[in-house]
């Protein structure tokens, strides 16, 4: 998932076939970024059902939008600009999912019987941190998301945001303070 | 190289990534030299490396990997769905970036169109009404001097023409006594002349007394009278016979004549 592939000169080549009229461009580009795009809405909605329709709208929004793609640009960061924005859109549609409780999280747990001890922590800490992330704002979800999970700099985050740079470390150390407090106070 | 000073709150940014590893040499000596000098810091580096700690531990359940392989189809298909209902964003796109400055430019024509034909119309704002009943008073007012300078002018012309018949009539007036006058004048200058005259006769007619009676005593000799003769016997006998009005007559008529 950290890894980001920038291959500019063949993202370059890609969007001029594209342009040119052949598919074949535009598809190779959905296989090369779907994961990422995938990762970076998930991390922010969390859902997988719903992550995978605004995957599907990002990229329905990249077929119409490719034939004005500036190719000195880098295609990446503007895929990466568009999923962000699809997704904190939608987060801030829908009302912020209320705090996925320990409670709740046990007994989904302790219904599964066959589940090994292990697979059940796993799970329960996945769950765990999804509510984490869910307690965050939208801001502070996608930059958590953009430096702690894609290595982001903070200048590019910055960009990408368009918010300052000390701004934006604020905002990752609050995120990451705020998910340890969660984690400890329900672990 | 300037190292840049750090306050707290800065140095307390930087934990998370001190922690995970991806601070610079210069950043990570500056956090361990502040954490070495406060416990704040220090109780927070626990913290921050408990919750990456959490992080890095928890694996993110993944989508199968069919869902990769259906994703690019899935999409093709919503994509034709959108085309075959002639739907497309860049068609939306296209049709709001003339659709919306066109429908502008009609809807501000048709608002400055009716404001102009309303003002033009009966239905007039009341700052135009105002003004416009300002204008009718104005003109009613000018209509009405008019018409008073025009009675003016005419009672002044027609007083400047009485004016000028009466200066005439004076004039005529004058005319009539100064002729008048002038008729005067000669029987006034006649009478002094007249006058003058009489005074002249009257002496004359002392001298012509005078004379006679110089004369009378020397009634056999010629009387002088006149000259160096005087009259001669038969006007004589001829004055004697007149009275004495037919005589001093006679000597006014003898004067006027110059003899």
């Amino acid at each position: 998932m950290k890894e980001r592939l920038r291959s500019n000169n063949s993202d370059i080549e890609l969007v001029r076939q594209f342009k040119n009229g052949e598919i074949s461009g535009y598809n190779e580009i959905v296989r090369k970024y779907q994961q990422q795009v995938y990762w970076i809405i998930r991390r922010i909605i969390q859902d997988h059902d719903e992550t995978d329709d605004i995957t599907q709208e990002v990229f329905i929004k990249v077929y119409t939008a490719l034939k004005d793609f500036r190719e000195e640009s880098n295609l990446f960061t503007w895929l990466y600009r568009i999923a962000t924005n699809f997704a904190l859109n939608h987060v801030k549609k829908i009302k912020v999912k209320s705090t996925v409780s320990l409670e709740l999280v046990t007994e989904q747990i302790e219904s599964k019987d066959k589940q090994t001890d292990e697979i059940l922590d796993e799970d329960r800490k996945r769950k765990i941190l999804e509510a984490a992330i869910e307690t965050l704002p939208p801001q502070q979800r996608a930059v958590f998301n953009m430096r702690y999970y894609d290595e982001l700099p903070y200048d590019e985050i910055s960009d990408m945001l368009g918010k300052s740079v000390g701004g934006i470390k604020a905002n990752y150390f609050h995120a990451v303070k705020k998910i340890g407090e969660y984690v400890k106070s329900n672990l | 190289m300037i190292k840049k000073k750090y306050n707290i709150e800065e140095i307390k940014q930087l934990m998370p990534d001190y922690v995970i590893g991806r601070l610079g040499t210069d950043e990570k000596e500056i956090v361990e030299k502040a954490m070495g000098s406060s416990p704040e810091l220090k109780t927070l580096f626990d913290e921050i490396s408990g919750a990456i700690g959490f992080l890095n531990n928890v694996k993110v359940k993944e989508p199968e990997k069919q869902y990769w392989v259906n994703l690019l189809p899935k999409i093709h298909e919503r994509i034709e769905r959108q085309e075959e209902a002639g739907f497309s964003w860049s068609k939306v796109a296209a049709f709001w970036k003339i659709a919306v400055p066109v429908a502008a430019v009609i809807l501000i024509a048709i608002i400055y169109f009716t404001v102009i034909n309303r003002q033009s119309g009966p239905t007039i704002t009341e700052d135009k009404k105002e003004l416009k009943k300002t204008d009718s008073v104005k003109e009613g007012l000018n209509m009405d001097l008019l018409k008073k300078e025009i009675v003016k002018d005419s009672k002044e012309t027609e007083k400047q023409e009485n004016e000028n018949k009466l200066q005439q009539h004076r004039k005529l007036e004058l005319n009539k006594k100064q002729l008048a006058k002038v008729k005067e004048e000669p029987t006034e200058k006649k009478k002094a002349q007249e006058n003058k005259e009489e005074l002249a006769s009257e002496n004359l007619e002392e001298l012509v007394r005078s004379t006679s009676r110089v004369f009378e005593p020397l009634s056999e000799e010629s009387a002088f009278i006149g000259g160096a003769g005087g009259f001669d016997d038969e006007t004589e006998d001829e004055l004697n016979r007149l009275s004495d009005n037919e005589q001093e007559t006679l000597i006014k008529e003898l004067k006027n004549s110059n003899l």
